[in-house]
């Protein structure tokens, strides 16, 4: 029963997100948008391009869908509403997430195409630009939550919430969050001005469709461990606790999204120099501050 | 599109060392190309054009990349050669025409010089106010040139509020009236002042592209590498118009989006000061006969004409327009550059296909 | 009766062995680096299956981007990684069957008889199994596992530092 209502409202979040996107993109807010879009992709001849490597090509949009619904699995959207409650929890997330580059690189080399095999290598590099800053920061809120429960990371924010009691740590995790999730300014491996589309470029029909929805769904997973993490999860005055996840996943997914819009894409070299000369010395840092505001003020 | 790339294997190589025990890497990499860092590698050749998002139509650009960085670079343009004069010649209202329609993106620019080359050739002197009225088309020209690299840049570098934006600042200017286009003043002075402040703009385009000056830059990438490199300096319309070229040092594409920034400011300052537009649709040569050479500062650099006259038709015309040169830049200034760099480079020097020559 | 923890734990465990065999069946080094990936992956899940929780997690962690980063490297430095040319994947055949014999052997060995029942009845829960691991590590074995790092850490630092003056000279020459 859980798993059915989490899954479904993730299916909605992610759509709320392609209509935001789409709202983005044309300038015109439609409801229908997507669901246009989606249409339209299934009733598409699906091309399978020539010598492809065929288990990688038909299996990695399949499992980008599947690590972004596995990451939603140890999320608490309100109390109890949680598909598993895994004492490892915190970092299963992270476990999942590992395989967002696998599922890239097997789009990147399967379909035999460059913009798709320089697209998918480069994503490679940015994992190990952005896996650091995932990891660490998460460090730091097991850390105050003294578990890697999840639901036990929420209720540790009861008096004061993660965002404001380590806003070093949710900045890093944002901006990681973000170059998980390939969304702009990190969209290296699908770069629409360099690659044109890059690991999606030689998918079509409902390939695309399924590896997009992955994509949305992967968006709206870490926006909600971004809630629980560092926004209080459930928590909030009035209204019930599945209100305040829904507005707060949409909120923080919102937020990636817009902020993409309004910035040019970053340099690869950049991404990786940036993040291991500035954002693991600051998550490091900020694993210190939590480790001493423990210790003062759990 | 297909390339041979990675998956494409050594069926020779594995001919070869096939009943080996062990896999001799010295052996098996011995023919592939070295790169630069010396490790032998496959290299991939991939066609970015001639219908590439943030590229312009019509380029074709063919990278040979070595890992993500591009080891050779093969360009040309599949839409070029358009102003080739017919064998019978042309009569001088057509050639107007012919030479305009030549460039779809600059073709206020080519007109402009056509008739400018026509009348040196027939010996006449338009009177100071049409000089004046056209100059202040062409510089409104220059304004929807740079807004529409402005919107090549924002889809290149995946800046999508800029791609927007600039598209409709420049329709806007395309169909602007003197009043309205003075109304784009503000905006153009928000815009400016928002790229400056733009956050990863500057690390994405600094240190992109360097050109050091020489004979073959023109215009905003000639004065980008602080070369003093236009042809409105020497005009004596402009000169009355109080007319000061910018230029800066750097040579990077920062530099050209910072020139281009800057020339639209201008550009709308003189055409305060003009107050009105006119069209160059055509000249009135008669049956003259005679030699001309016009050159005028388009929006992407000095173009000129070379033309002759025989009793009112065009017989002979010889274009040499700025992208013809930048194109030759391309195969050094990508070398070892990365992909995404390599095409930022590419779009920063705002080339027009249609203009180069046959 | 067979419950439906055996049924997971048979299931990965078929699988850890089925994707381990296609790693020497292809002849696409990316393949045989993914199916080595999806080989461990299934042994992470079967460590879930088995309740060592925070072993499973870590497992399935730590191999995704090793294991993908082990892809690149073969990229760039095998010949052939699309596998068009039908390379062979296994050397030294005799040697190899005989190691995995006794490799077999032994597990099987130990599988058998070790008294098990004893090692099952202590085991703690998922829980209290990570707050074990963790004073542990930091307590008693914290001088082992902080050698073990700076160690790591020197030999990057100076493998980086070997490379840097041979890249130099490779650049000017």
């Amino acid at each position: 029963m859980n798993t059915l209502v989490i899954v479904l409202s993730l299916l909605a979040g992610a759509y709320l997100v392609a209509v935001l996107e789409a709202w983005l993109a044309t300038g015109r807010f439609r409801l229908a948008a997507p669901a246009w879009a989606a249409v339209a992709l299934l009733g598409r001849e699906s091309i399978v391009p020539r010598t492809p490597d065929r288990i990688f090509f038909e299996t990695a949009p399949v499992l980008l869908l599947v690590v972004a619904l596995l990451v939603s699995a140890v999320l608490p959207l309100s109390p109890g509403l949680i598909i598993a409650d895994m004492t490892t929890g915190a970092l299963f997330v992270n476990a999942v997430l590992a395989y967002v580059p696998v599922a890239l690189l097997m789009a990147g080399w399967g379909p035999n195409g460059g913009y798709a095999l320089v697209g998918g290598w480069r994503f490679l590099g940015q994992t190990i630009a952005y896996s650091m800053l995932i990891v660490m920061p998460i460090t730091a809120v097991a850390m105050r939550a003294e578990s890697l429960l999840t639901t036990a990371v929420v209720t540790s924010q009861g008096a004061v919430w993660n965002i404001v009691y380590q806003p070093l740590g949710f900045v890093l995790f944002f901006t990681a969050a973000m170059a998980v999730s390939f969304l702009p300014p990190f969209d290296l491996p699908t770069a629409g001005g360099e690659l044109a589309g890059g690991v999606e470029a030689e998918y079509t029909g409902v390939r695309l469709g399924v590896f997009r929805l992955g994509r949305m769904v992967l968006v709206v997973s870490l926006a909600a461990v971004t809630t629980v993490f560092y926004l209080g999860g459930w928590m909030g005055p009035v209204l019930p606790p599945w209100a305040w996840s829904a507005i707060k996943i949409l909120a923080v997914s919102s937020t990636m999204l817009l902020t993409g819009h309004y910035l040019p894409r970053i340099r690869e070299a950049h991404l990786l120099a940036w993040c291991w000369k500035l954002g693991i010395p600051l998550a490091l840092l900020n694993i210190f501050i939590v480790g001493v505001m423990v210790l003062i003020w759990p | 599109m297909t390339v041979e790339h990675a998956h494409a294997g050594h069926a020779q190589a594995q001919a070869q060392h096939g009943d080996m025990p062990f896999m001799s890497m010295v052996d098996v990499t011995k023919d592939l190309p070295r790169s630069r860092d010396g490790l032998p590698m496959e290299w991939v050749e991939v066609p970015f054009g001639p219908m590439f998002p943030g590229l312009p139509g019509g380029l074709l650009l063919t990278l040979t990349l070595d890992g993500d960085a591009v080891a050779k670079t093969r360009v040309r343009s599949v839409v070029g050669g358009g102003g080739v004069l017919p064998t019978a010649g042309l009569d001088a209202t057509s050639f107007i025409a012919h030479l305009g329609a030549m460039d779809p993106l600059a073709p206020v620019a080519y007109r402009l010089l056509a008739c400018r080359a026509l009348e040196a050739a027939a010996g006449q002197v338009p009177d100071e106010e049409i000089r004046r009225r056209r100059i202040a088309v062409l510089e409104r020209e220059r304004i929807a040139s740079h807004l529409g690299w402005l919107a090549m840049l924002g889809l290149q570098t995946g800046f999508a509020w800029l791609e927007r934006h600039a598209t409709r600042m420049q329709l806007e200017c395309l169909r602007a009236d003197l009043p309205r286009i003075l109304q784009l003043r503000s905006t153009i002075q928000a815009l400016t002042a928002r790229l400056v402040r733009t956050p990863l703009l500057r690390s994405r385009l600094h240190g992109s592209g360097i050109v050091r000056p020489s004979s073959d830059l023109r215009g905003p990438v000639a004065r980008a590498a602080g070369m003093r490199c236009d042809a409105r300096i020497d005009d004596e319309t402009y000169a009355a118009l109080a007319f000061e070229m910018t230029e800066r040092q750097g040579g990077d594409a920062f530099d050209r989006l910072h020139i281009r920034l800057g020339e639209m400011q201008q550009s709308l300052a003189l055409i305060q000061s003009v107050g009105g537009f006119a069209e160059p649709a055509s000249t009135v040569v008669g049956s003259a006969s005679g030699a001309g050479h016009a050159s005028l500062e388009t929006p992407r650099g000095e173009a000129q004409l070379h033309l002759v006259l025989e009793s009112g038709r065009v017989v002979q015309a010889q274009l040499d327009t700025p992208t013809t040169h930048h194109m030759k830049l391309l195969p050094d200034l990508l070398d070892q550059q990365e992909l995404g760099d390599a095409l930022t480079t590419v779009c920063s020097l705002d080339l027009s296909p249609w203009e180069v020559a046959a | 009766m067979i419950s439906l923890q055996t049924v997971f734990i048979a299931f990965f465990g078929i699988a850890t062995i089925g994707f381990g065999i296609l790693v020497f069946r292809t002849s696409s080094m990316v393949r045989s680096a993914l199916a080595l990936l999806f080989s461990q992956t299934a042994l992470g899940a079967m460590f879930l299956a088995m309740q060592a929780e925070f072993l499973g997690v870590l497992q399935i962690m730590m191999m995704a981007t090793e294991m993908s980063i082990m892809a690149i490297f073969m990229v760039m430095f095998m010949m052939d990684p699309g596998g068009l040319g039908a390379m062979e994947m296994s050397h030294q055949k005799r040697l190899s069957i005989l190691a995995g014999v006794v490799g077999a052997l032994a597990t099987a060995g130990i599988a058998l008889f070790t008294p098990w029942g004893v090692v099952v009845n202590v085991a703690p829960p998922a829980a209290e199994q990570i707050r074990a691991l963790g004073t542990e590590l930091l307590g008693r074995s914290m001088l082992i596992f902080e050698t073990a790092g700076v160690t790591i850490l020197t030999a990057m630092i100076a493998a980086t530092a070997v490379a840097l003056p041979a890249l130099q000279r490779k650049r000017n020459a």
